[in-house]
């Protein structure tokens, strides 16, 4: 035991006494989140309209019909009740009100949004127009579209909050397996390791305490730029759901083991420095663009979404956008409970197959 | 006729890799407090012999025992009695000195006087400062600090000088001397035959595998004499090393 803790104590002070890990642990992603968060990446992701139809005839259930076909907008019908959460929760970015009194001749709708959404809003104010104008061909109608800036309790998100949970994901695969794949080689190459064979401990002691240490390292950061994330970028976590903060829990430790074990594999897999930066980028990149952390992986065509979704990262990212944007239930999230342990499964195997000490 | 004690005992060691065979049946003892040289060239089987010993290698056939325990069989309980200062190996940076042996006591549950362990290898000045900054001769010396937190009964040396400027190399060589009056057994490998010649008690040359003579270092000497060789240059009184320290001074170059 004291040796775990000697081990893991040890391993603390070196991290923080290496710039280099605070800096891509920390200041990094928090420079990717403030950079990408305030510059609003949002409309790269289809923009969503939830339709309330109040008047219900068949004129403005025609007009839905032909919005709906727009391939470049997402609609959805929702109910009045409805509205506010989905809203909050970011689900839809505008609502789209027809009024009792829509006929296509007068058509009056009210476009509700709040102030980040006001681009989006205006779009759908220019495709509502250019729907009705092509449903009455030619004859003039009396538009009566109001535009109703929203604040909601809660203003949100937007892709802010989209983004901070897919940062912080990504920053655990990349603390994960970067810091042990070039921690471990350095020790294998300059002997750290073989030196350490030749004490009664088994090497063995030392990899999981340094596995433990880092996973605790992993977790801290995780909290941290979640943290960083309220304070800054001004999101809200779940809204207040405890659902929220013990998902995070699960999945940040979850996720480190996966990622410490694939950067175990990893480096069991390279022979050299040579060969595990290579792997490393090789294993991390496509994750970094195809597991949903900057956008929606749902853009990517058929098969490669099929794909992108069952990369380790992926349900991690999932996992915790769900968590933090709407308190998921933890057992709404067991689809990337399951992925993300058969990844620990695989990844363990590998690494215990592969590692060398020398 | 009293008996020497042995501390170390190998009979009939081999090591066989896939398309060699690097250690080829050796035998020899090592009698306790004595410091016992392995010299050969490059490839000879000295490291392996010694990192068998060590724990580091299991033999292929035959038998090593430390202070009557196997080697093979007992692995971790010879390698609580024994020191080892690998030929390259490094520890971790970012770690002070005194951390880093504070760290291996704890492996070993043991507690030194880890100042005092400092203050033996020349270093306790040293003791807050990391691993990398130190310079050539430091390094080793830390790796024999490290390889003193379990009072060993022997100390394994592989290649202790190599690369070290001559101040450095006779400052350890004071120090490996030192350690010896402290009762330990040293085992050291060397390329150099004047360290050999200045340190050990008795030498084991092995070549290809194979041990081809062992003894004192002044027996050896007198034996090859006595078989008729003459060194071709006439005897100098000093070496060039000799010229070297008169000129650049004994003390050591490092911070």
């Amino acid at each position: 035991m004291k040796i775990y803790l000697t081990i893991a104590i040890s391993t603390i002070k070196m991290y923080f006494r290496k710039s280099q890990s605070l800096f891509w642990s920390l200041f990094f992603p928090v420079v990717m989140m403030l950079g990408l968060g305030f510059f609003g990446f949002g409309q790269f992701v289809e923009p969503k309209l939830g339709i309330i139809d109040k008047s219900n005839n068949p004129e403005s259930i025609r007009f839905i019909d032909e919005l709906s076909k727009k391939s470049y907008i997402e609609v959805e019908k929702i109910s009045e009740l409805e509205l506010e959460k989905m809203m909050l929760e970011g689900k839809i970015d505008v609502a789209l009100i027809v009024e009792n009194d829509f006929t296509l001749n007068s058509p009056n709708i009210e476009l509700s949004f709040e102030k980040s959404k006001e681009k989006i809003a205006n779009e759908f104010y220019d495709i509502s127009q250019m729907v009705i104008d092509n449903m009455l061909q030619g004859k003039t109608s009396k538009l009566n579209i109001s535009l109703k800036e929203q604040s909601f309790e809660n203003e949100n998100q937007g892709y802010k909050g989209f983004l901070v949970p897919g940062i912080v994901a990504l920053s655990i695969m990349q603390s994960g397996i970067l810091g042990v794949v070039f921690t471990l080689i350095s020790y294998k190459t300059q002997g750290v390791l073989k030196r350490l064979q030749a004490t009664p401990i088994s090497p063995s002691h030392f990899l999981i305490g340094q596995m433990l240490s880092r996973l605790l390292i992993i977790v801290i950061q995780t909290f941290l730029l979640f943290f960083i994330g309220v304070v800054i970028l001004d999101i809200n976590i779940a809204l207040g759901n405890i659902f929220a903060w013990i998902n995070i829990i699960i999945f940040s430790i979850l996720g480190s083991i996966l990622f410490l074990l694939i950067g175990l594999a990893i480096s069991g897999a390279s022979p050299n420095e040579d060969y595990a930066a290579p792997i490393a980028n090789l294993v991390t990149f496509p994750m970094m663009f195809l597991s949903g952390v900057f956008f929606k992986n749902d853009i990517l065509p058929g098969w490669i979404g099929d794909i992108a979704s069952m990369l380790p990262l992926s349900p991690l990212v999932n996992s915790l956008r769900e968590s933090a944007l709407y308190g998921t239930n933890t057992l709404e999230l067991v689809p990337e409970l399951i992925i993300i342990i058969a990844w620990i499964f695989i990844a363990f195997i590998v690494g215990v197959k592969t590692f060398k000490w020398e | 006729m009293s008996k020497i004690q042995e501390i170390i005992s190998v009979r009939n060691l081999v090591k066989k890799y896939d398309d060699f065979t690097a250690v080829k049946g050796i035998d020899f003892d090592v009698s306790k407090g004595e410091i016992f040289g392995l010299l050969g060239p490059n490839g000879a089987g000295k490291t392996t012999t010694v990192e068998i010993l060590e724990g580091l290698r299991k033999p292929s056939s035959g038998y090593a025992e430390i202070d009557g325990i196997d080697v093979a069989k007992n692995t971790k309980e010879v390698k609580k009695i024994i020191g080892v200062q690998l030929q390259e190996c490094s520890f971790f940076d970012k770690l002070s000195l005194f951390e880093i042996i504070e760290m291996f006591s704890v492996f070993y549950s043991s507690k030194p006087d880890i100042d005092d362990i400092l203050k033996k290898v020349g270093l306790l000045e040293k003791r807050n400062s990391y691993y990398k900054p130190l310079s050539g001769g430091q390094k080793q010396r830390l790796s024999i600090a490290v390889a003193l937190v379990n009072d060993p009964k022997v100390l394994f040396l592989d290649e202790p000088t190599t690369g070290l400027d001559p101040q450095a190399r006779r400052n350890m060589w004071e120090l490996i001397d030192q350690i010896r009056n402290d009762g330990k057994t040293v085992i050291l490998t060397t390329h150099y035959m004047e360290e050999a010649e200045t340190l050990c008690d008795r030498v084991a040359i092995i070549d290809s595998g194979e041990i081809v003579k062992i003894d004192s270092p002044k027996n050896l000497i007198k034996e090859l004499i006595n078989s008729g060789f003459k060194i071709q240059k006439k005897t100098q009184e000093a070496t060039l090393e000799d010229v070297f320290i008169n000129l650049t001074g004994k003390s050591l170059r490092e911070n």
